[in-house]
């Protein structure tokens, strides 16, 4: 007796309306379109077992399991292939069957690079503050504290790498704020986030300070150059002191009709203003990753100015006089006002907030400290030479020395002026990142997200360029404010921070002994020290 | 006369596949054909003697459609034994889809007001595990609330897990006349011949109506396998235009009868003792079947069922 009927009994393995309704016309979309994903997981295939083998598959006790492929079996052969309404959707796999690969995490930069994009971040405009700075110190001292410095610095850097290791990561990646809140609970996280967004408004400040300042002169070289000036200026490459002709320059030099033009092109009083109109479109992007294509723009500036000071020096010679005090070559060894170079060395060498990220792209990550230490030699170097032979061969009173050392050329100078538009156009570059670094920093620890709304965004943005602004137009000596901002964020996230986590992990393991609390100590009082010191001299 | 299981609900939510499954038959190839099922005349699934399934796409398509169900209701919910409706849990018209439901209720109170009612929420794979207990006593909540006076027993059910299977056992339990007479001489039954297990299969569907367990099994999901594993044959079988009748499966750790037992039932007998001959066993089933065809002939509110 047939329970169905006696069509349903004889129907054919495939359906006999296939054939007609559905080779010419076109599949009908799913209406469960949930299910089927255009990325499909790889699976292995069922392997059918007999039944002698217990009907349960080797290696695979659940029972469940096997139940999932009983229904599998049987569903497939209730629906002709190609039909994938039986298909079984991803989420119902049993995970024995999903086929998981192991992909090596890591990076593919190898280790050349990483040292080269190490020098690279931390090549700053401190380099253009450096012969000023060892001015401060005095030569000698100028030297072996940006010697000292570098190695306190590379210290602690190795300390942040060190710190990672064997931290749950709770997010995409694992920054030194997320290692912070581990140890240190939430003050630290805090701690590193306000002193990491102090270091980006600092260096915004001494952007928006040095981009008034060649924008000013850029102007000003072209001006002269169509007023025709540009021969009455006798040896335009010799250096000029600001301090001592600031009075008769301006006023005695200019002639009546480019009083017009200094009144309204005026470094410190109107370009700030103008850079506004420069620089708000730029910051208004929501994602300036474009700008990250003009890194690269950083290096061929450094390089300019490195083989400018070459050229200048060659061209000035060497102007040491150690013995002298009426000289106007005289240096000393050591002067009071050395904080000065160690508050500037702290943001010279400081790479602490990007250590960990580049770490991440390594191709061999086991060398990195070994590129780390590479790196901060070669931005030591760099940093000497450029501070030593600019100031062995400055002509003039070294206390000349402007802490914008190109502030020194006239604004006739032509491969100054070369200097600064190439090095004016890496600012306008690198300054939408640092906005956006600082706006993703702030927004997400506020808001949750980085873009939390267009008035949100819009104000900050408006809020940080108002404190640009003020400070160019009210205190635009980029010595001291790097100082300071140098000080502030090399006493705490790059050396306090650091050494604290590491003598609460060595506590938390049970290795803490004296001598490491005593070293670790000493370089936070150092620190501490540099900081108070920014305002002794102020 | 012919009694009526109704399997409703909106189009897309998986009645098709559902009673493909269920009662093994091919899934027609444009199973998501843009169009609703007017199923009525093609399903004569027939199943516990005398109930013929009917499957009909409810609310939600053309007007045709709405047209034609409307003008056919009474003659569709009449002589209703079973209400089956479907509901897909993802559903993103839950409004629309309780008032179908309830107009489905009305046109049952009117015309068929001894009804059974059942509800699965179907599609429950889609829901995240921790949220599934939340999401069906919500929706147990409402549909009992909206099916007062009728009453209506709710699952969750999905044609990826045990849960289908298990939903559409119950109902089906509680469709046998005297199933509960049935189990314990099936207890009795299972005693005297000596066996590991009695399964009691309904017909059509092969779902486990009751099992007398002697020897503990550490399978969980074998009734459901049992059935899939059947089911499959009956569509070998099928293809050569054969009925299957019985089977009998022997090795040296068990022998499996599975054999046709009352006009409703098939009978599932595993004897792990390798002693008891295989005509032993079966000469025990054949006089139980007089016994057990007596017992579901006795029965207090239904009509007889008859082959």
């Amino acid at each position: 007796m047939s329970i169905n009927s006696v069509e349903d009994d004889r129907r054919p393995l495939l359906s006999q309306n296939s054939n007609s309704i559905n080779w010419s016309s076109r599949r009908p979309p799913p209406r469960n379109n949930a299910r089927i994903s255009t990325e499909r997981l790889l699976r292995n295939p069922v392997d059918y077992q007999s039944i002698s083998s217990g009907g349960i598959l080797p290696g695979i006790p659940d029972v469940s399991i096997s139940a999932v492929i009983s229904r599998y079996k049987y569903y497939s052969r209730l629906a002709p292939s190609g039909d994938t309404s039986f298909t079984m959707p991803d989420h119902v796999v049993p995970d024995v069957f999903l086929i998981s690969t192991v992909k090596e995490e890591g990076g593919s930069q190898p280790s050349w690079v990483t040292v080269f994009s190490l020098w690279n971040t931390m090549m700053g405009t401190s380099l253009l503050s450096m012969p000023w700075a060892i001015n401060q110190a005095g030569f000698a001292t100028g030297v072996s504290l940006l010697l000292l410095m570098g190695a306190l610095m590379l210290y602690t850097s190795y300390r942040i790498l060190d710190s990672v290791k064997g931290i749950k990561m709770t997010g995409d990646v694992l920054e030194f704020s997320d290692v912070c809140r581990y140890y240190l609970g939430r003050w630290g996280e805090w701690a590193a986030w306000s002193s990491s967004l102090l270091t980006l408004l600092g260096g915004m400040i001494v952007y928006w300070i040095l981009l008034s300042n060649f924008l000013y002169n850029i102007v000003t070289f072209i001006y002269h150059q169509a007023q025709g000036r540009g021969s009455d200026m006798s040896s335009t490459t010799d250096p000029i002191c600001l301090i001592k002709e600031n009075t008769t320059v301006t006023n005695s030099s200019l002639p009546q009709h480019d009083s017009m033009f200094h009144k309204y092109w005026d470094e410190q009083k109107t370009v700030p203003f103008i850079l506004i109109a420069v620089l708000l479109p730029l910051i208004s992007f929501k994602s300036p990753t474009f700008f990250t294509k003009f890194n690269a723009m950083g290096t061929i500036s450094v390089t300019y100015l490195v083989c400018f000071a070459m050229k200048n020096a060659i061209s000035w010679g060497i102007h040491l006089e150690f013995h002298d005090t009426t000289s106007p070559s005289y240096v000393t060894e050591f002067r009071d006002h050395f904080p000065a170079i160690s508050g500037i060395a702290a943001l010279a060498y400081f790479v602490h907030n990007a250590v960990l990220a580049m770490a991440r792209v390594e191709k061999h990550p086991e060398n990195m400290v070994r590129d780390l230490i590479l790196a901060y030699i070669l931005v030591a170097m760099t940093y000497i030479y450029m501070g030593v032979i600019v100031y062995i061969s400055f002509t003039l009173d070294k206390s000349c020395i402007e802490d914008n050392f190109l502030n020194n050329l006239k604004d006739t100078n032509v491969m100054a002026f070369v200097a600064r538009i190439g090095l004016f156009f890496q600012m306008v570059c690198v300054f939408p990142l640092l906005m956006y670094i600082f706006r993703i920093q702030f927004m997400n620890t506020l808001f949750g997200s980085i873009w939390p709304s267009l008035k949100h965004v819009f104000g900050l943005n408006v809020l940080l360029v108002v404190v640009c602004v003020l400070f160019a137009v009210f205190l635009p000596s980029i010595g001291k404010i790097i100082g300071f901002v140098g000080a502030f964020c090399g006493f705490s996230y790059a050396i306090c921070l650091p050494c604290l986590v590491y003598m609460r992990k060595r506590y938390l393991e049970g290795a803490l002994r004296a001598p490491i609390i005593a070293f670790h100590v000493v370089l936070i009082v150092l620190g501490l020290a540099n900081f108070i010191g920014q305002f002794l001299i102020l | 006369m012919k009694k009526k299981v109704l399997l409703m609900g909106k189009s897309g939510s998986g009645k098709t596949s559902m009673r493909s499954i269920i009662f093994a038959n091919y899934i027609a190839r444009d199973t998501r054909r843009l169009g609703a099922t007017i199923d009525v005349e093609h399903s004569h699934v027939r199943f516990l003697g005398n109930l013929v399934l009917n499957l009909w796409d409810c609310g939600g398509q053309e007007a045709f459609m709405e047209n034609y169900f409307a003008s056919q209701r009474d003659n569709i919910f009449r002589n209703v034994e079973v209400l089956i409706y479907v509901f897909d849990v993802e559903s993103r018209e839950l409004e629309k889809d309780m008032h179908y439901y309830q107009s489905c209720l009305e046109a049952i109170l009117q015309n068929s007001p001894q009804a059974k009612v059942f509800c699965l929420v179907h599609k429950m794979d889609l829901v995240q595990d921790d949220q599934r207990e939340l999401i069906i006593q919500e929706r147990e909540d409402d549909l009992k609330r909206l099916s007062k006076p009728l009453d209506c027993t709710c699952f969750a059910t999905s044609i990826w897990d045990e849960t289908l299977y298990k939903a559409w056992s119950s109902i089906v339990y509680q469709l046998i006349p005297n199933v509960k007479q049935l189990e314990t001489t099936l207890a009795h039954f299972t005693d005297i011949i000596d066996a590991d297990e009695v399964l009691l299969f309904e017909k059509a569907t092969f779902l486990v109506i009751s099992h007398c367990e002697r020897k503990p099994h550490k399978d969980v999901h074998r009734f459901e396998k049992i059935s899939n594993i059947i089911k499959q044959f009956k569509l070998s079988c099928s293809k050569l235009a054969a009925a299957f009748q019985s089977m009998e499966v022997r090795n040296t750790n068990f022998a499996a009868f599975i054999d046709v037992f009352t006009p409703n039932t098939y009978v599932m007998v595993v004897v792990s003792d390798p002693a008891i001959p295989s005509a032993a066993t079966l000469i025990n089933i054949k006089n139980a079947r007089k016994h057990f065809e007596k017992l579901e002939k006795v029965d207090g509110g239904h009509p007889a069922l008859t082959s």
